[in-house]
């Protein structure tokens, strides 16, 4: 009791405030600048709080941490650009509800999700950090590492909304892209051509590939397809407050999604990113209309956002009770705090047990204030798309390309931009999804480093003495998740499925002008 | 309306701001050393140990050399791309930067233009010894059990990643002590001593901060270092438990492109070893559970160009 | 009036087109082929031990697997119709030509901020602010902004809020 008077008491000054409003205004703004992440704002807001004590510091840098959360999403619905990697799902479903006139609705719903998704998973730091810390590590090894991936990986049926084949192989080019660079396990070069850019573990720059795959490719997609007559229906029309059906129809995917990101940020290899990429695809299948997922279906951003803001207290979780960073953004995180003499560790919940409480509370804090903000600056976030195209993409364009530059200062990160801008066309215009390929990307080299040190660990041990019943489980539902929709496909005829579907659409859509109409009438 | 004086008020500002910083007037000739800003070029993601290193050690150079040091984050290939530019910049010392163990070792593990010769080395800043970990239930309890074990069974050892320092250093224990030890590459020290943790791999090779960081969780059994560490005082080096001379450490350094005038690597040397002695570096490498460990610019030469032989030799 | 409804009558969706179609599986295909190569001819510092996974493996595996696929989609891309692509909408006269403008404009603005800086008149000149500034203003002179009050108001400002941001805020060296 004593521990929480006196970590909460350590919140109590004008300083505490300052910082919070700081780290507030930090993280929504770099949140909604592509290319500029949250771990780049925390590692620059690192320099300056080094110089203040370490409650007024952590303020900041965890605020930041949560804020960004919220301020990515908005490019993501607006403009089909994640403005950190944890918002890559975000656009599968928010930017075209933004097309269809509902950007207020996404951004509002998905506000109010994330924050219920922090808040959830804080309750694991509070309540048991260091055993079930414990638990992640003791359980997710190699093996279950590598079975999780790979089951991560079917999401791509998913995301290939039209053809399965063109996101298969969508995917097996995003898996080859991650293959560039320093393979880990041996430290050999692949496909780099002599260009030592590439030759890092890294290869070809997430950042950059995402930045151009959806941001870049809509732009250039927009200047093709623009026509003088053509209506924006973007700000035009919309509810922004989600209608009591909305609401409860969101309590299923938030379930769902929420376990997924609670998983997901107690595993160190698995943020946001992957996180809402398989919340997403979890809860589209769950549902009664798949075929409505990408589409701009509400259920689609309350799913992808849920689960990728849940990792928050899993990762913090990890990082702070065992010192291994459950994230990139903790990685910098624990920089900072081995400078002010605090060594994240199971120590750190026995020596400063009321730091744990502060902490918890800053995080919740600003939970609260960065979905209040969100809310109020909602309606000017969606105006900024009225500006007229002729400004609207030339700032869309450079602020892409200094959001590349940013991230490596290195011209060759943007050149890799662009060249993925144009590809990602070309894709684009032939159906071949762009979800595919980034996810291929993101989980490829994780499977195959898992793979490979597995492999090693197997030597001299017997098959079931490596790979555990959990990883023998994921593999399975890997294969379940792979096979089950091919069956399906074929036994249900395609024109029963059509019309199921339309009804279904014609449904929703009733259902919507009926609430709008209630809505007006109040 | 209000828009259009909020434009004209940025663009007021902008202005201001670009007399400020985009235009300024080329240095002329012959004064001396330091006249300009000093480019402090580091190899790493902003937040990492190099960059707060880089950054300690940067506030402190620019008092003694009385113009702004500003550190530069130059990521990617492993720290290749920095060190390439480093060594192609001018010769006049405005552009230094943060030189890692992995300065001697991209030649051989990556290709890189990176070789001693290229650079002028001013002083050795910090080094982090290293340590070898088994998890607190292992049945291992001493460095001898480890080592007479290895020598039977190929045991696996993780470390922080392929061509990593910790790699090279799991071989450089095999080639001296006979051992078979298999290295596992993860992603990352913490994630390395983890995997020692759970029992995923036999043991890990790390820096000392990252194996005590995981508390009771690991036992540390040996200390990779001429002495013993302060935090881990009963926990012997490799001489005192084995008697095989084994060091191995993940050091770091300050140093600028060859050839550049006596006058300034002296200048810089000086500062460097000034700064290296103030409290408040010393404070920053403790609490990072490193040790400051300074080298003048003659002998972190020698130690560079020695370091390069032995990790050609191991890794190649 | 539903959503739909606005969509609608927005704009039309491109003709599906087995030769496009064809044309991509088949593009898919030789691209896989030349990675099948590549990934064949990767040059390993070390064999790998037994029953480990050297560097070629999942490359090889990964190819071997596209071309897989490719030959699937490109069997299907001959013998069933074309897919409809009611998810696209249909290129615009004069999308090209906009497209090729951004692109130039933007390799001419990359080189331009490459250099970096040019010392003239005995001062270094920061050529990115002067760089974004023009191509701002082509490119919102190719997407078809009138009126000079476009030309002042917008590429001006807007480059030097960007170099405000980045390089004097940020510190990031442009």
């Amino acid at each position: 009791m004593n521990q929480l008077i006196e970590g909460l008491s350590a919140l109590a000054s004008i300083e505490v405030v300052l910082c919070l409003l700081l780290g507030l205004g930090l993280g929504l703004l770099v949140g909604m600048f592509p290319g500029i992440t949250a771990t780049m704002a925390v590692a620059l807001a690192s320099g300056f709080t080094l110089t203040l004590d370490p409650v007024p510091g952590l303020c900041v840098l965890l605020t930041i941490y949560v804020a960004a959360n919220f301020g990515d999403r908005v490019p993501s619905i607006l403009i089909n650009t994640p403005g950190t990697p944890a918002s890559i799902a975000t656009t599968l479903d928010g930017y075209p509800m933004a097309k269809q006139g509902k950007a207020g609705l996404a951004l509002t719903m998905s506000a109010f999700v994330t924050a219920g998704g922090v808040l959830l998973s804080m309750v694991i730091f509070i309540a048991a950090a260091v055993p079930i810390a414990t638990i992640a590590r003791d359980y997710f090894r190699s093996p279950e590492l590598f079975a999780l991936v790979v089951f991560g990986l079917t999401v791509m049926i998913g995301i290939a909304s039209n053809s399965v084949l063109k996101g298969l192989i969508a995917g097996v080019i995003g898996l080859l892209i991650g293959s560039v660079g320093l393979y880990s396990a041996t430290g050999d070069q692949r496909f780099t051509f002599g260009i030592s850019e590439l030759s890092g573990s890294e290869g070809v720059s997430f950042l950059a590939v995402i930045i151009g795959l959806f941001g870049v490719t809509e732009l250039f997609d927009q200047m093709l397809t623009h026509s003088k007559s053509q209506i924006k229906p973007i700000s035009a029309l919309g509810r922004w407050w989600p209608n009591k059906a909305e609401f409860r129809s969101s309590l299923k995917p938030f379930a769902v999604s929420s376990g997924v990101g609670l998983v997901a940020g107690l595993v160190p290899a698995a943020g946001g990113d992957i996180a809402g990429l398989i919340g997403w695809d979890r809860v589209r299948r769950m549902s009664k209309h798949p075929k409505s997922f990408g589409k701009g279906n509400l259920e689609g951003v309350v799913a992808a956002d849920t689960a990728s803001s849940a990792t928050l207290g899993g990762s913090l979780t990890t990082t702070m009770a065992l010192g291994i960073p459950g994230d990139s953004v903790m990685a910098v995180m624990i920089g900072s705090m081995l400078i002010w003499g605090l060594n994240p560790g199971p120590q750190l919940f026995t020596t400063r047990p009321d730091l744990v409480v502060t902490m918890a509370a800053i995080m919740i804090i600003a939970v609260v204030l960065s979905l209040i903000a969100s809310i109020v600056r909602m309606k000017g976030m969606v105006k900024l798309l009225d500006t007229p195209n002729h400004y609207l993409w030339p700032t869309i364009l450079l602020f892409c390309m200094l959001g590349t530059y940013a991230t490596t200062n290195s011209i060759f990160t943007v050149v890799t931009m662009l060249v993925f801008g144009v590809v990602g066309v070309v894709l684009k215009r032939v159906g071949i999804p762009a979800g595919p390929v980034v996810l291929g990307l993101l989980l490829g080299p994780i499977a195959e480093e898992n793979l490979a040190r597995t492999l090693v660990l197997q030597q001299g041990r017997g098959f079931f003495e490596v790979w555990s019943p959990i990883a023998l489980a994921f593999l399975a539902l890997a294969a379940i998740s792979l096979i089950v929709p091919m069956l399906r496909r074929r036994k249900g005829s395609t024109l029963e499925q059509k019309v199921a579907d339309e009804l279904a659409q014609a449904e929703t859509s009733a259902l919507d002008s009926y609430n709008e109409k209630q809505e007006n009438t109040k | 309306m209000r828009k259009k004086s909020l434009i004209t008020g940025v663009a007021g500002l902008a202005a201001l701001a670009l007399a400020v910083s985009g235009c300024t007037p080329v240095a002329e000739e012959g004064g001396e050393f330091p006249e300009n800003d000093i480019r402090l070029i580091i190899q790493a993601d902003p937040g990492g140990g190099s960059d707060l290193s880089s950054r300690a050690l940067a506030t402190e150079l620019e008092g003694q050399l009385g113009v702004s040091v500003i550190p530069e984050n130059m990521p990617g290939a492993s720290g290749a791309i920095a060190m390439e530019y480093v060594g192609e910049q001018a010769a006049d010392g405005y552009t230094i930067g943060f030189a890692p163990v992995e300065v001697a070792m991209l030649n051989t593990t990556q290709n890189a233009n990176v070789l001693p010769e290229n650079y002028t080395f001013i002083g050795q800043i910090m080094l982090a010894p290293g340590v070898i970990t088994v998890a607190a239930d292992s049945p291992y309890e001493t460095l001898e059990d480890l080592i007479a074990a290895g020598k039977d069974e190929a045991l696996t050892v993780a470390n922080s990643g392929a061509g990593s320092i910790w790699e090279a250093a799991a071989l450089g224990i095999n080639k001296e002590a006979g051992t078979q030890f298999t290295p596992v590459a993860y992603d990352g020290g913490a994630t390395a001593v983890s995997a020692a943790a759970s029992g995923e791999a036999d043991a890990a090779v790390s820096g000392g901060g990252e194996a005590i960081a995981q508390g009771d969780a690991v036992r540390i059994l040996g200390v990779m270092h001429d002495e013993r560490l302060e935090q881990i005082s009963d926990v012997p080096t490799f001489q005192e438990a084995i008697g095989a001379d084994i060091q191995f450490g993940g050091w770091g350094g300050i140093y600028t492109t060859k050839d550049i005038p006596e006058d300034v690597r002296a200048t810089l040397e000086e500062a460097v070893a000034t700064s290296v002695e103030s409290d408040s570096y010393k404070e920053f490498q403790e609490n990072a559970g490193n040790l400051v460990v300074y080298k003048d610019s003659e002998e972190f030469t020698a130690f560079v160009n020695e370091q390069f032989e032995l990790y050609k030799e191991l890794l190649g | 009036m539903t959503d739909a409804a606005v969509i609608a009558d927005d704009t039309e969706s491109p003709n599906p087109s087995r030769t496009m179609e064809i044309v991509a599986a088949a593009a898919s295909l030789a691209f896989m082929g030349l990675v099948l190569g590549l990934a064949l001819n990767i040059s390993l510092r070390a064999e790998a031990g037994p029953g480990q996974i050297d560097a070629k493996f999942w490359p090889t595996v990964l190819a071997i697997t596209g071309i897989g696929l490719s030959l699937a989609q490109l069997i299907v891309a001959v013998v069933r119709p074309a897919p409809e692509r009611e998810d696209l909408d249909a290129l615009q006269s004069g999308g090209y030509r906009r497209v090729g403008a951004t692109l130039i404009a933007t390799a001419l603005f990359v080189v331009a901020w490459n250099i970096g800086t040019v010392i003239a008149f005995g001062y270094r000149i920061e050529l990115f602010p002067i760089a974004a500034t023009i191509f701002l203003a082509v490119l919102i002179a190719v997407y078809g902004a009138r009126g000079w009050k476009a030309y002042v108001f917008f590429p001006l400002p807007m480059a030097l809020l960007a170099y405000l941001l980045f390089s004097v805020v940020l510190r990031i060296p442009l």
